[in-house]
């Protein structure tokens, strides 16, 4: 659809100012000699309004597609993913008071028996070793 | 003879090589090149360590004054065999672990008497309330379990704890990295500097506690900590009165391989935290060894009620000094159910509604 209302938009462009082109070649003039012009080419005018009325038809039509389209909703599609969406939420929500059910836990440090202001270094020393470059090509769309 | 040196790469770990071309060494294998300076550095650096030396003075306890020992009261349960120790004055019927009953068998003689107690400073009405306040406060508990769980049955005991204090000395070298990015029209960059990061010195450690009882799991213990030791006092038996003690059948010997895991561990993060200035920061190698390492015994203050539901049995703690309390709890899994799906409904009509509102 769209294809074609761009070749008939084209095929007017290239009509008004294509060099030679019969329809613009005489009318470059006042509103006398246009309609002087138009006259003598009278022949090319039912074609222009047939084609001007189609391109009119056709941005209608593309117009009512595009409103058809946003307006096609599935709602199988949407209850499918609302569903799942909830199904994590709850799941997220009963594990997390599932877990505040356990509160017995092994302690893998001592922290609250450091002597405070005990630590004491006597050695502290940050070596640079060696630099590494990666590059990945960007992907152009 | 002369000595071959041989330098290792820092990258991949293999034999570099001295290039002319560059006045650096290069490793043959990733290809990485290294300032000569940077290289003696960190492989002096990760000369292989001596083993971490964790030694330890265990000759905690004291021996028990005369007539001391002769006021205090052993019962045995027959069905977990937990040592329960009281005074004369209180009787003790049920085992604290197990609640089956227990059987006086004598006199205390022949342990170590401890050298500190931190006396009980929270009651029983403190416990029960406690108690009652965290289970109500939990969802998804059954409601049977709620009711039936027996809270006049909570005990005071005093659980036997060996606490360790040492000094640790450590020498542990990090790996750290730095990362920077940038774009060109053509290609994304990445540029990851590594550093070698050496910390050695000493750090302080006071009164790291060790459950000394097999009938105490050591993790509702660690749970519930920490104790504040300001707060003990020398040994006297009056402290016993009024509630249980349970009597030490770990030994302080067997108890430092888990003062010397925590502490290690401690010591890690603690130097591992004046890493500074990195976007990510690795252990590469560690050597901790302890210096005055000694042990004492003491009896911590715990409140314990054991319950059994549905086969299985539950423990809840609370801390005698400053209250805080622990327990697993069962889940009901009807509710959970209810729950879920409740939420999952609820949730499907308002997405669903949402979508179907944005549609039009």
């Amino acid at each position: 659809m769209k294809r074609k209302l761009f070749v008939i938009f084209a095929a007017l462009l290239a009509v008004f100012f294509i060099p030679g082109s019969d329809l613009t070649s005489g009318c470059t003039g006042d509103f006398e000699a246009c309609a002087a012009y138009s006259a003598e080419y009278s022949d090319y005018a039912p074609a222009y309004n047939e084609i001007s009325s189609v391109t009119v038809n056709l941005s209608e039509q593309t117009k009512s597609t595009e409103k058809s389209e946003k307006k096609k909703f599935s709602p199988v599609r949407s209850l499918i993913i609302a569903f799942v969406i909830s199904a994590i939420i709850a799941l997220i929500v009963v594990f997390s008071i599932k877990s505040g059910l356990k509160t017995v836990r092994k302690k893998y440090e001592a922290s609250s028996y450091v002597i405070k202001d005990s630590l004491d270094l006597r050695e502290n020393s940050d070596t640079f070793l060696y630099k590494k470059v990666d590059k990945t090509e960007r992907s152009h769309s | 003879m002369s000595e071959l040196l041989e330098y290792k790469c820092p990258a991949c770990s293999g034999k570099l090589e001295f290039n002319s071309g560059t006045q650096s060494m290069k490793c043959p294998f990733c290809e990485s090149e290294f300032d000569i300076e940077a290289v003696q550095e960190f492989n002096h650096a990760v000369e292989t360590p001596d083993e971490n030396n964790m030694n330890w003075d265990t000759s905690a306890g004291g021996e028990w004054a005369s007539g001391e020992a002769e006021n205090m009261s052993v019962y045995h349960c027959q069905s977990c065999g937990a040592q329960i120790v009281t005074d004369n004055t209180t009787a003790a019927s049920s085992c604290p672990y197990c609640d089956s009953p227990i059987v006086m068998t004598g006199s205390l003689s022949g342990d170590l008497k401890p050298d500190y107690v931190i006396p009980f400073k929270l009651d029983k009405e403190a416990a029960k309330s406690a108690l009652d306040k965290y289970i109500k406060s939990k969802k998804l508990v059954p409601a049977v379990f709620k009711q039936k769980n027996h809270i006049d049955e909570i005990k005071g005991v005093y659980v036997p704890m060996w606490l360790f204090d040492a000094k640790a000395d450590a020498r542990i070298i990090f790996k750290a990295k730095k990362e920077r990015s940038w774009n060109d029209d053509d290609y994304n960059y990445v540029e990851t500097s590594y550093y070698s990061a050496v910390r050695a010195g000493t750090l302080g450690f006071e009164n790291v506690p060790v459950d000394g009882s097999t009938k105490m799991d050591p993790e509702i213990m660690e749970s519930i900590e920490p104790y504040d030791f300001k707060d003990a006092v020398d040994f006297k038996t009056a402290y016993l009165s009024g509630y249980l003690a349970d009597r030490y059948d770990v030994s302080a010997e067997d108890s430092v391989s888990r003062a010397n895991e925590r502490i290690e561990n401690s010591t890690k993060a603690i130097f591992e935290d004046t890493v500074k200035g990195y976007d990510s920061v690795s252990t590469e190698s560690a050597n901790i060894s302890l210096d005055d390492g000694k042990g004492k015994y003491a009896l911590y203050p715990v409140w314990i009620l054991n319950t059994s539901w549905d086969g299985n049995k539950y423990t809840f703690a609370m801390n005698g000094q400053t209250g805080k309390f622990v327990g697993n709890l069962p889940i009901d899994t009807g509710a959970a159910i209810r729950l879920f799906s409740a939420i999952t409904a609820i949730g499907t009509a308002v997405i669903f509604g949402i979508s179907y509102l944005m549609s039009r």
